[in-house]
């Protein structure tokens, strides 16, 4: 690009400048500097440095607020005894904030003063995209989606293939573009890549529950790297993509993919993004499935017996308020769960999350950091670690593999799938 | 003549400053932009703030072991600072006297000694934290230090004054109080009263979201 | 306040209140320009009404202990003055004082000589600006929350002990009594908290201060001082031992006596109270003179300050002074990679409460 340095610069600013409001006023009149929210955030757990510290991560915003904003800080800066915000600020801080960040908020569970610190590090970084401190990786995802479709390029095809392989496999039909459905079911690239297995679930739980969905052609990828990047206007284009699908075909409901960050674009920033109130719901899949289960219209027979564990992700449970369901469901079909010390609410991010893991510069750290989930599995001892999160599970296996650990990673619908009762005997009767 | 002007104009001027500024930085909390959010709520809002609001006081206990000493001496050091200054037995004849025209129970003497010692232990160990801990030295800036050591040394000044048989002593109590009370507004010293409304926009947002914090 | 808890603090009253009488009378007739001035230089000019100054002056005169009755019960509420106090205020004058000032003044001086003419031992080869953590944090907070009480302490008591010497002359009689106060109220209020500062001491170094092998080589050869042969040092040295269990001999004598002053009335022998503190004085003397070796120590080692800073030495420093720690510490980092740098943990010690400590700070 073009732009002359301080242009960035003067960018950024302004950017940030945009997030003030009460909230970032509160929080920071009323942080103490105690370090507390350091032990929380695993970061700083696993590298002790303390720059990884939470709030030490939006220095840049604070540091604009106290400079603009408070009385001493005005007075300073009058005086001109304060440094003002500089690119090498911004370009330290792209690298705390996007590769030692995954933005899983357990840093605004433990802050005495009830600082939500994430929130703030998700201002930040609309201030550094905005200047262009953004990292390759997730610049590259956001543009093929923008052009593409989705971040791993244009996977219709990809996904139209393997969906006539699910059909053929199950001998049911998985319905595109059906007016007036109840469901749409939204999916990310990554389960169509990585983990198909995920849609056939899908497909063989609706018909097993007998739910009236359906797949948009033009809107099925969930993830939103604009949600990422901090970047309002690329989030909004491709949340605003659902919604015109789902207005379209004249929805009730939008599913949410497993996906933690994909569901936070859509159930809770959407509205936001697009400044208006959906006309339709949206529900995460787990919520769905819950539902479903609890109202009985999901059966489901055998238990799996190996010792298992649940993997919260930060963005469905800690951010989202999806903690009972998974718990719920899993509990119908396994019988040997045991929680990790810290879990459900509280518990450690797998280091992948808000963008880290599409970011290639950061796998070192991410690596590292994993060790926090390392020394929290290796407590329990557990043979299965089921989650509900495909990017959460490319990470946890990347990390078991680093460190040599025999562990099996299952998805919860793919594990619910296949305990489906009455699929099976239409299996055997087919 | 420096004594009259510490008891009397110097004395109303801080007083002033205290107020208008603990007001003005709450209004400006009040008052500045709310962002209105438009997602569907999970839960009401709230009981989620009030919960937050309590909750915070007890730290998670996943987390305990690695911030006890924060935690502690966080503790010792409030509560035996909230005990001087709201129980100790010249304040609160002053406070009678001069603003509110009642009083209550007073700490016994011993009690007060005992008060006032827990808050300086507290005080100069949250302080000798602050700046030998990586993290907080990183983080503390020098309103932080000023904070703790006007804190300090209002506490020392009284204390200092004890036999109450001094005037000198007296005033330089009252001049630190002051110098506090101009400086509090300003500073961080402002958690005392912002950590309500953090907490509660915290909680608030939680509670919509269903999760409890 | 009316439960004076020092005897020689009612001396140190009595003495105030006839200075406060003297410059009360010269304020008022403007002879004594002295005192006028002392006046303008004080922070304030004190009145304290002394209704019944008359009768102790009547009652200060004679030698004698005189005894009454009452019907107050307590073992010397007969006694309303007891001329063992006046033979305590005439060692407190003429043997404390003069010769702990000469003990103090001395042991300045010889400090103040070191640091003249003593040179500054540089790290050998240099800082290799590679550093290894020495103290973790609990530590440092420990061992400078024992430098902020001894130095509070220090100061409000060498106020108490030879203030008037210093002040009144500076600063005149009337700026004396509120400070001999506001010290009197500040060392008794946090006299205390040394045994906190105390047992934090023992909890976060005694470990590293038992006897070990090396440690009489070094005492013998004062440290290597006059030979250049190397020694083997391990986490401290023989001298920083003797330092450690000095200062804890002599907190807590200070602690124990300190507290025996603050709370008179379980000792009820008059004696025991005033060689309470006689030990109290002298120890905290010998505290003061030796913590002033200590700076000297410090300052002049280049490097060792660092330990108690930022908690990280230079390799070299360590190399140079303790290195047998060195070797054992960076052995055991190669064992388990990284877990103890991050612990900041100085040795490595299977004692739980090395445990508790990484606990709070891993
Ligand atoms: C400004 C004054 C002071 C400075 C700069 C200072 C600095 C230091 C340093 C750097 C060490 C660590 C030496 C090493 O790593 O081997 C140390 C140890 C020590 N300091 Fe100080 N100190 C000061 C005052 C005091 C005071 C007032 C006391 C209390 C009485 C004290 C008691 C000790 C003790 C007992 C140790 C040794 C711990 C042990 O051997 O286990 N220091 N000091
Ligand atoms: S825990 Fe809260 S108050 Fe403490 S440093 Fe972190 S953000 Fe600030
Ligand atoms: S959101 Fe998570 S990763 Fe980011 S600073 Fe907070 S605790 Fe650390």
């Amino acid at each position: 690009m073009s732009e002359t340095m301080s242009e960035r610069l003067e960018k950024g600013i302004t950017a940030l400048r945009g997030q003030m409001d009460s909230k970032v006023e509160t929080y920071f009149s009323s942080c103490v500097n105690c370090g507390i929210c350091a032990e929380s955030c695993l970061f700083y757990t696993e590298t002790k440095d303390p720059r990884y510290t939470p709030i030490y991560k939006t220095e840049p915003l604070r540091k604009l607020w106290k400079q603009e904003y408070s009385f001493w800080g005005k007075f300073a800066s009058k005086l001109g005894l304060s440094k003002p915000l500089t690119e090498a600020d911004f370009a330290d801080w792209e690298e705390l904030v996007y590769d030692g960040c995954s933005m899983c908020g357990r840093c605004s569970m433990v802050c005495p003063m009830g600082i939500d610190v994430a929130d703030i590090i998700a201002r930040v970084k609309q201030g550094l995209s905005a200047a262009g401190y953004t990292p390759e990786g997730l610049v590259g995802a956001a543009q093929r989606t923008l052009e593409f479709g989705s971040p791993m390029g244009n996977i219709l095809p990809a996904l139209q293939a393997h969906i006539k392989h699910i059909e053929a496999d199950t001998g049911l039909t998985v319905p595109f573009d059906v007016q007036d459905a109840d469901y749409m079911v939204t999916i990310s690239a990554n389960e169509v890549v990585t983990f198909p297995e995920y849609i056939a679930s899908l497909t063989r739980i609706f018909h097993h529950a007998g739910v009236n969905w359906t797949i948009s052609t033009e809107a099925f990828e969930a993830t939103n790297s604009g949600l990422q990047m901090g970047n309002n206007t690329i989030a909004t284009e491709l949340v605003g993509r659902i919604v015109t699908a789902a207005e379209k075909l004249n929805v009730k409901y939008v599913v949410s993919p497993e996906c933690g960050h994909a569901y936070a674009a859509i159930r809770w920033n959407g509205p936001n993004y697009l400044g208006k109130k959906f006309s339709f719901g949206v529900v995460h899949i787990l919520e769905l499935l819950d539902e479903l289960y609890r109202s009985g219209r999901i059966k489901t027979s055998g238990m799996e017996t190996s010792r298992m564990t649940f993997h919260d992700p930060c963005q469905i449970v800690r951010r989202g308020g999806v903690e009972a369901q998974p718990r719920e469901l899993l509990a119908s079909v396994a019988s040997d769960i045991t929680e990790m010390k810290d879990h459900g609410r509280m518990n450690w991010c797998c280091g992948g999350g808000g963008g880290v893991s599409a970011n290639e510069r950061a796998e070192e750290l991410r690596l590292k950091v994993f060790n926090r989930k390392k020394s929290q599995l290796e407590e329990i001892k557990v043979e299965t670690m089921v989650t509900a999160c495909s990017n959460c599970r490319t990470v946890l296996e990347d990390g078991l593999d680093e460190n040599e650990m025999d562990m099996e990673v299952l998805g919860l619908t793919e594990l619910i799938a296949e305990h489906l009762v009455e699929d099976e005997a239409a299996l055997k009767a087919s | 003549m420096i004594d009259s002007f510490i008891d009397g104009p110097l004395w109303y001027f801080s007083l002033f400053i205290f107020f208008a500024g603990v007001i003005l930085r709450l209004g400006s909390i009040i008052f500045s932009k709310h962002k209105v959010d438009l997602s569907v709520a999970k839960g009401p809002e709230t009981p989620g703030a009030l919960r937050t609001l309590f909750s915070r006081f007890i730290p998670d206990k996943g987390l305990f072991k690695h911030i006890k000493f924060q935690v502690i001496a966080g503790y010792v050091f409030h509560l035996g600072l909230f005990a001087v200054i709201f129980f100790a037995a010249p304040h609160i004849k002053f406070l009678d006297k001069h603003f509110l025209g009642f009083s209550w129970p007073a700490l016994p003497h011993w009690g007060f000694l005992v008060a006032a010692q827990l808050a300086f232990l507290g005080l100069i160990l949250l302080w000798l934290h602050r700046i030998m801990s990586p993290v907080s030295r990183l983080l503390s800036t020098k309103g932080d230090h000023i904070s703790s050591i006007l804190t300090f040394v209002v506490l020392l000044t009284g204390c200092l004054a004890l036999l109450e048989s001094f005037s000198s002593l007296r005033l330089l109590h009252r001049f630190s109080v002051e110098l506090f009370l101009i400086y509090f507004p300003f500073s961080s010293l402002m958690h005392a009263f912002t950590f309500v409304p953090s907490r509660i926009f915290t909680g608030a947002w939680f509670g919509r979201r269903g999760i409890k914090s | 306040m009316t439960k004076l808890k020092h005897f020689w603090f009612l001396g140190i009253m009595m003495m105030l209140f006839s200075f406060n009488i003297n410059s009360v009378s010269a304020t008022e007739n403007l002879k004594d320009a002295n005192s006028g001035l002392a006046d303008a230089v004080s922070l304030q000019q004190e009145r304290v009404q002394s209704p019944g100054s008359d009768l102790w002056r009547n009652v200060r005169q004679r030698d004698a202990t005189i005894s009454g009755r009452t019907q107050v019960k307590g073992l010397k509420s007969g006694t309303l003055i007891d001329t063992k106090n006046n033979q305590w205020r005439k060692v407190r004058r003429e043997l404390l004082l003069p010769y702990g000032g000469y003990f103090l003044m001395g042991a300045l001086g010889i400090i103040a000589l070191l640091f003249l003419f003593i040179k500054r031992q540089r790290i050998p080869n240099g800082k290799s600006g590679q550093t290894v953590t020495r103290m973790s944090t609990m530590q440092m907070i420990t061992h400078w929350f024992l430098v902020v009480i001894v130095g509070f302490m220090s100061i409000t008591g060498l106020l108490l002990l030879f203030g008037r010497f210093v002040i009144i002359p500076l600063m005149g009689a009337s700026a004396f009594s509120p400070i001999a106060s506001a010290s009197k109220e500040g060392h008794n209020l946090m006299g205390p908290l040394l045994v906190v500062a105390l047992l934090m001491m023992l909890i976060y170094y005694v470990r590293h201060n038992f006897p070990a092998k090396g440690d009489l080589k070094w005492l013998l050869t004062v440290g290597g001082l006059f030979s250049k042969k190397h020694l083997e040092v391990g986490y401290f040295n023989a001298g920083e031992k003797i330092l450690y269990w000095a200062t804890i001999v002599l907190c807590t004598v200070l602690s124990i006596t300190g507290l025996l002053l603050l709370f008179p009335y379980y000792e009820p022998t008059i004696d025991r109270t005033q060689l309470a503190l006689l030990i109290h004085a002298i120890a905290a003397l010998a505290l003061i003179a030796m913590v002033f070796g200590h700076i000297w120590m410090v300052y002049t080692v280049e490097g060792t300050f660092d330990a108690m800073d930022t908690g990280e030495v230079d390799e070299n420093w360590a190399k140079s002074h303790h290195s047998r720690w060195y070797k054992e510490k960076t052995q055991t980092n190669e064992d388990d990679e990284g877990e103890l740098s991050a612990s900041s943990e100085g040795t490595i010690s299977k004692d739980p409460s090395s445990e508790k400590e990484q606990g709070a700070y891993s």
